[in-house]
């Protein structure tokens, strides 16, 4: 076991790694090089110089990259083009409130998908299987942003039950988490009904309806802790698009996390504020990955002794 | 009247079946998988259901506990009596008593009929404190004791085990453990050694046979080899195409089959003190549960059919001590006198 988390981790350094490798190389893919961005279309030679020269830009690319990943492993993701601060503590701030907006969007998808999903698999083709299948379709197909919209039309323009804005009470969080869950509300709830549609045919469940167990037990404990392994899987590939909606959703809601940070240093072409915002977000995912393994691993004892 | 394996004593029936139709609802519409079986097994008797795949003697067994996928199959029509109460009447919760503690049942695949998320321990405890009051180091002990009983070494050290870790002998012998741990008045054993190796079927036949003088059970046997039958079993069951054909003790079934049915399926056991050029077999296919034949349901197969067997399906009728068969053979008063007639 000790081994299998050795190993995983181990992995993640060389994603990591190669994601390094892809954030540094869309700086120089960006025309006319960051220089040109700081100073402007108008910008003289002489400045340019100047200014790659105060950046380090004028070395090799592979010292640049090197140099930048040697302060990147140290915690130094250098200062922003934008008001020269370090960068780092800029986004460890706004940290908690993307965490706190991600979990609660989690929550919200868990509980929509969860009921609905067991439910339209032990009664297929049943109406709240075909309801479900209408919302699972809405809501994949309806943009976050939009639904974003449409909650803050309703429930805080026209009822007034939440603020439409910002972070200051507890009730902030509840309309940007449900327009970001929603999405993947829908995915769940299918995954969950076609992987538990698919246990339910296994014999194990004949025995155990054979040895007098309830039917709630039958489908909760004994079908759902085998359904849930791919659910798992889907979670844990949803967060990383969960992520990438942040950053839209937090614009919307003017929520003050990572994500909104990023799209307005994105408008001002901060590069290093960026690449320091993707590297976390890399991190979390990779954190995220070996967090699942471990579930897969807890859940599933075939997993926990091979490995 | 039913009759223990020296056919003289009479006892008293644990399970009554009678006339079961049990339907499945298809591509092309309704077939009858279990048509009008009548069956029943004594108290402690080891009664064997015969037949091929898709005869329907699973169907009738997952019947006795109600078991029957819903909602595509349903039970159609007739009578289970159990230990005299009928089961078809019974509410879900008080059938879902009844599993596991009065009959409990083992199935055909060792490899996924234990759940592989949880250890042996677990899913054994589980069926003992479903239906006892018992504290979970009480049933611990059980647990281990049952393992001991099945024959299964170390059973402090299994228990903690997951099925993937055992053979499928062992996974079997878990099965058992599991079904006998709250001492079933009746255990459905379908197919319980199909899957295994013949040495490990040897073993775990014999399991099942001490086991069945300990706890004093009644065994209900599904199976189509004929040579378990004769191992195991005091009576015998022989189904075709959803109904029952031929019912006798298992002496006078292996020495005078009736049915020419049951002829063939005994005819086509290769023989080793026979020189045969060929294994014989029963000329034609299973027929398919949506296009029956009529009359008679063999009668395309069958080296006996006149035209009458076309027309019109016989009933059982016992012609000899406990021994029962459908076959107009010995129905009509010109082939057998005595007979009572049409």
């Amino acid at each position: 076991m000790v081994l299998y988390i050795l190993r995983r981790l181990f992995q993640s350094v060389w994603v990591l790694v190669g994601v390094t490798v892809l954030v540094f190389a869309l700086v120089q893919l960006i025309p006319g090089g960051p220089a040109l961005m700081i100073l402007g279309e108008d910008a003289t030679a002489e400045q340019i110089t100047l200014v790659n020269q105060r950046l380090g830009l004028d070395r090799p690319l592979h010292v640049q990259y090197l140099d930048w990943l040697g302060k990147v492993v140290r915690g130094d993701f250098g200062v922003s083009f934008q008001d020269s601060r370090p960068i780092l503590p800029d986004l460890l701030n706004r940290m908690p409130a993307t965490l706190e907006l991600l979990v609660v969007a989690m929550f919200f998808s868990l509980i929509i998908a969860l009921p609905i999903g067991i439910i339209s698999a032990v009664k297929p083709n049943s109406l709240l299987d075909n309801v479900g299948r209408v919302l699972a379709l809405l809501g994949v197909s309806m943009p976050s942003f939009w639904i974003g919209l449409l909650l803050i039309m309703v429930f805080a323009r026209n009822l007034g039950w939440f603020p439409a804005v910002g972070r200051e009470s507890w009730t902030s969080v509840i309309m940007p988490a449900f327009a970001l869950g929603v999405s993947m509300a829908g995915i769940l709830m299918r995954m969950i009904r076609s992987s538990l549609l698919e246990v339910l045919r296994e014999d194990y469940l004949k025995t155990a309806r054979a040895k007098g167990l309830t039917e709630k037990v039958v489908v909760l404990k004994h079908a759902m802790r085998n359904a849930i392994l791919p659910v798992i899987t889907t979670i844990a590939l949803q967060v990383g698009n969960l992520l990438g909606g942040s950053v839209v959703i937090e614009t919307v809601f003017a929520w003050p996390g990572m994500g909104r940070f990023c799209y307005m240093r994105m408008l001002q072409r901060d590069i290093p504020t960026i690449m320091g915002n993707l590297m976390l977000y890399a991190v979390f995912v990779c954190i995220l990955n070996i967090v699942t393994d471990l579930l897969y691993a807890y859940f599933d004892p075939r997993i926990r002794y091979s490995g | 009247m039913m009759y223990a394996d020296d056919g003289a004593q009479p006892m008293a029936p644990l399970l009554e079946i009678e006339n079961l139709r049990v339907t499945f609802d298809g591509e092309d519409g309704e077939v009858t998988a279990v048509n009008g079986v009548t069956l029943s097994v004594g108290q402690g008797e080891t009664v064997a259901l015969v037949g091929e795949s898709g005869c329907g003697k699973s169907m009738t067994a997952l019947s006795v506990l109600r078991l029957v996928p819903a909602p595509l199959g349903a039970i159609r029509g007739g009578s289970v009596r159990f230990a005299g109460e009928e089961l078809l009447m019974k509410t879900v919760e008080q059938m879902q008593e009844i599993r596991g503690r009065d009959i409990a049942m083992i199935f055909q695949e060792p490899m996924t009929s234990l759940n592989p998320v949880f250890t042996c321990g677990d899913q054994i405890m589980e069926a003992i404190t479903r239906h006892r009051v018992v504290s979970k180091r009480e049933a611990r002990e059980q647990a281990v004791e049952m393992l001991r009983l099945v024959g299964i070494p170390m059973p402090e050290r299994r228990l903690y085990e997951y099925p993937h870790q055992l053979s499928g002998g062992m996974r079997q012998r878990v099965m058992i453990g599991m079904a006998l741990c709250c001492a079933p008045k009746l255990l459905i054993a379908d197919e319980p050694t199909t899957a295994l190796d013949v040495t490990i079927q040897a073993q775990i036949l014999d399991l099942l046979r001490t086991l069945k003088r300990k706890i004093g059970m009644a065994i209900l046997l599904i199976t189509h080899d004929l040579g378990i039958v004769a191992e195991v079993a005091e009576r015998v069951v022989i189904m075709y195409a959803g109904e029952v054909v031929e019912e006798a003790p298992v002496r006078s079934l292996f020495k005078k089959p009736a049915h020419p049915y049951t002829r063939g399926l005994l005819g086509s056991v290769p023989k080793l003190d026979r020189k045969e050029e060929e294994l014989k077999t029963i000329p034609g296919n299973v027929p398919s549960l949506k296009s029956m034949p009529s009359g008679c349901r063999f009668h395309p197969r069958c080296p006996n059919a006149r035209s009458l067997c076309a027309k019109a399906a016989p009933a059982l009728l016992e012609i000899g001590e406990g021994q029962r068969v459908a076959c107009w053979l010995y129905g009509l008063p010109s082939d057998r006198e005595g007979v009572e007639t049409l």
